[in-house]
């Protein structure tokens, strides 16, 4: 080695300074940045700084479009990823980029499978149904409990809530046990019966509970809602978890509540959607009461037409049904609120009901589309989708490859058709749909309500930088000088673009949910051999009547990997096609029915609920 | 043309476009205005400055780099850059430790970005897929942790 012949004590590399070397290791990656700090002293106090460490998150995370704890304002992310970044002090940016460079790495290596189970015991022999995660703060999501259990009050690590029902409905919230495994150790399965403890739990004598939703956003003061019904009253609340110093645990505290019969599906910082099973949607910000009603045009309000999410999308909000997807131009919420009744709802949904309050006004929709009758479906904003690591990222603005330039993502929906018949084949898909952003539509083009609500929206527009004339001679826009207010345009164009489909089986499921993440990956559970269903539960049936058929004994959890950055190989060269890569990662042995799951993408979990209590938690 | 005289006095004929490649040589160009005065650069040698003048001679054209260095696409560029790497870069930066720092340096005292990032990638190239020990062995850096204090550094990694 040339520069330090007769002189052991002095590196070359301290010559180059610290501004430098910063930079230099800038081009390292996390695990890289470790061996570095291992090599002496001033290498360790140099791979300590912060600005080594808000590098890495941004050139090799956040700009590689791998999973990482985003607040959820996917925009603000977009435009400036720095920014969100600052406010994450420096041990847990550290940990959260190690953490999400480890999970990306085992998505890019193939499908994760579960390195670590976890059981929850206390809810057995109840029936839960229905369980989520509560997201962490920034930078402490995925149960990463680095300190032990040191500093744990006021922060949310590895909670999970269940809603149970033995004579009627608990809310009940778990806290994931403290310790954690190590970064590299591959496939430690452990089963963990004591792993789970629980903090706090929410049950009013005699009530049950439906519509349970967490708030996407971890710093909101509504940490759920939900749907109670009581002596014969239906009503919508808003529960508070605070903290609980003195005891490190949590206690609930009801915000909030609403005589309504429409449903929670999101709550997203102040502002809840809610719908009913008919036609109408509404949104409604809890803390000034503003809020607005949406309704489609609906021939037969007897059928039956579930909601299955509401995504607040660019100035618009896409409410996804089991029959039809429809989207509305994001209103202008009115104030105030009626003291009840914000929906103007009929009780009986059966009853043609135009709305029998005068106040709201319902909005109708900007596009409307039906994939027929679905049995699952979960709509996402998926910037990544199709593209490369690297290759185009988050930065500023996305350019669709066949539209033109335009400042917003397309948002993705997984749909699974209907699959409960019982004398059709195995095989069944799941299909990709993309709806793109219209470049044809501008803020100012849009209808006579203002197009920027008066708080907010989890996905604020952003900027149109880049809008350049590409529109081609289909543009319906008109100038806003046109007095008469023109049928608006849509954000999006309808009808959705099928973009992939995937193989999955066919067969009676309990749990039909399925689950697509921001960054590309999705969760769903994949039925046990099928068998004729009917008028039978499947758990009636003895198992040796059961003729095998595709050679499931056991339902299985499917994680997917749509083309992307953390699935490189299926990435086509127009971000269309490609292959999805998936795998079963974990069987229900005990062939009591799951019925619901929560994943979170970003931590790299999942956790299910079963009928008959045991609730499991993989750690991906 | 500038005439640039090293700090071992060895002077040189630049073209004026080669030459504004260093900003710290264009400013002072800027400063003085038109004239024959060579320009005395204090902490580069002829060895190094060879290194330099070859680099900035064969890069004269490429497109000058952004000057919005917060813009939001910068580091996406910067990341890009660190895997497209020509192959006469490559030829050009393999060369010996010493050599490879003192462009460092230089790139940096004369503030020419492209090289500076370019060497500083090339020495990141030296890390990349090392071990601690191998890290070490190419650097010459000696280990100075007590064993205790080295244990809890690694643990401190493994768990982070």
């Amino acid at each position: 080695m040339h520069p330090g012949q007769g002189k052991p004590e002095a590196s070359a590399i301290a010559r180059l300074g610290e501004d430098i070397l910063i930079s230099i290791v800038s081009y390292l990656d996390p695990p890289e940045i470790l061996r570095l700090s291992e090599a002496c002293k001033a290498l360790h106090t140099l791979s300590s700084l912060r600005i080594v460490w808000h590098n890495a998150c941004l050139f090799h995370i956040l700009n590689r479009g791998y999973p990482f704890p985003f607040p959820f304002s996917f925009s603000t992310a977009a435009s400036a990823p720095s920014l969100l970044l600052d406010p994450i002090p420096t041990d847990e940016l550290k940990s959260a980029t190690l953490h999400a460079w480890g999970l990306a790495q085992r998505w890019r290596a193939g499908i994760p499978g579960p390195r670590r189970v976890r059981y929850i015991a206390g809810t057995s022999g109840t029936m839960v149904s229905d369980v989520k995660f509560v997201p962490g703060r920034l930078g402490r999501e995925g149960g990463q409990d680095r300190q032990g259990t040191r500093d744990r009050q006021g922060t949310r690590d590895g909670l999970v809530v269940t809603i149970s029902k033995v004579v009627w409905s608990a809310l009940t919230v778990w806290v994931l046990g403290e310790e954690r495994m190590g970064q590299d150790r591959e496939l430690e399965l452990r089963n963990d019966a004591a792993g789970a403890r629980k903090v706090c739990e929410w049950s009013p004598r005699g009530a049950i509970f439906s519509g349970f939703v967490v708030n996407e956003d971890p710093e909101s003061e509504a940490t759920f809602a939900l749907s109670v019904h009581l002596n014969e009253e239906q009503s919508v609340k808003l529960l508070q978890l605070v903290p609980d110093d003195d005891h490190g645990g949590y206690t609930i505290e009801e915000l909030y509540s609403v005589d309504t019969d429409m449903k929670p599906v999101t709550l997203a910082g102040d502002l809840l959607a809610l719908s009913n099973d008919v036609a109408q949607t509404a949104v409604w910000n809890w803390r000034d009461g503003a809020h607005a009603l949406l309704e489609h045009p609906n021939d037969d309000p007897s059928i039956s037409n579930e909601c299955h999410q509401i995504l607040f999308a660019h100035q618009s909000i896409l409410v996804a049904r089991a029959r039809s997807v429809h989207l509305f131009p994001f209103p202008a919420l009115q104030l105030p609120m009626a003291s009840a009744h914000p929906e103007g709802a009929d009780p009986q949904p059966p009853h043609p009901h135009p709305h029998p309050h005068p106040h709201p006004h319902p909005h109708p929709p900007l596009a409307s589309h039906s994939f027929g009758w679905v049995d699952g479906q979960s709509v996402a904003v998926c910037p990544f989708l199709g593209r490369s690591s690297g290759s185009r990222t988050s930065s500023g603005e996305v350019v669709d490859d066949h539209r033109g330039a335009v400042t917003w993502h397309p948002i993705s929906i997984l749909i699974r058709g209907e699959s409960d018949d019982p004398w059709s084949s195995d095989a069944h898909h799941l299909d990709v749909y993309t709806l793109d952003p219209n470049p044809a539509y501008t803020p100012s083009s849009s209808s006579d309500e203002p197009p920027s609500p008066p708080t907010p929206p989890p996905d604020p527009p952003s900027a149109p930088l880049l809008h350049t004339n590409t529109t081609p001679a289909t543009s319906t826009s008109t100038p806003t000088s046109t007095p008469t207010p023109t049928p608006p345009p849509s954000p999006y164009i309808f009808p959705p673009r099928l973009r992939t489909t995937i193989p999955c089986l066919r067969g009676s499921l309990r749990c039909k949910q399925i689950m697509l993440g921001r960054f590309g990956t999705a969760v769903w559970v994949q039925p046990r051999s099928a068998f004729p269903v009917g008028l039978v539960h499947d758990s009636d049936i003895p198992r040796h009547l059961i003729p095998p058929s595709h050679g499931d004994k056991h339902e299985g959890v499917v994680l997917a990997a749509l083309p992307g950055p953390l699935n490189e190989g299926g990435a086509g060269a127009g971000g269309d096609g490609g292959v999805v890569r998936r795998r079963k990662i974990f069987e229900n042995e005990y062939n009591v029915s799951w019925t619901s799951f929560d994943y979170d993408e970003v931590g790299g979990r999942v956790v299910l609920g079963s009928s008959f209590g045991r609730v499991v938690i993989l750690e991906l | 043309m500038v005439i640039l005289i090293t700090s071992d006095n060895v002077k040189y004929v630049v073209e004026k476009d080669v030459a504004e490649l260093s900003v710290l040589v264009k400013n002072m160009l800027e400063d003085i205005g038109p004239s024959d005065e060579p320009i005395p650069l204090h902490n580069v040698t002829s060895t190094v400055f060879n290194k330099v003048l070859e680099y900035c001679i064969y890069h004269r054209n490429d497109p000058p780099p952004s000057d919005d260095d917060e813009g939001c696409a910068s580091p996406l560029h910067k990341y890009l850059a660190s895997h497209i790497c020509s192959e006469w870069d490559q030829r050009f930066f393999d060369v010996d430790q010493a050599l490879l720092f003192d462009i460092i340096l230089a790139a940096n005292y004369l503030d020419i970005k492209t090289l500076l990032d370019d060497a500083c990638k090339a020495v990141a190239h030296l890390i990349q897929g090392k071990s601690t020990e191998e890290i070490r062995g190419i650097f010459n850096i000696v280990n100075d942790f007590t064993p205790e204090e080295e244990a809890r550094v690694k643990k401190e990694n493994v768990s982070s």
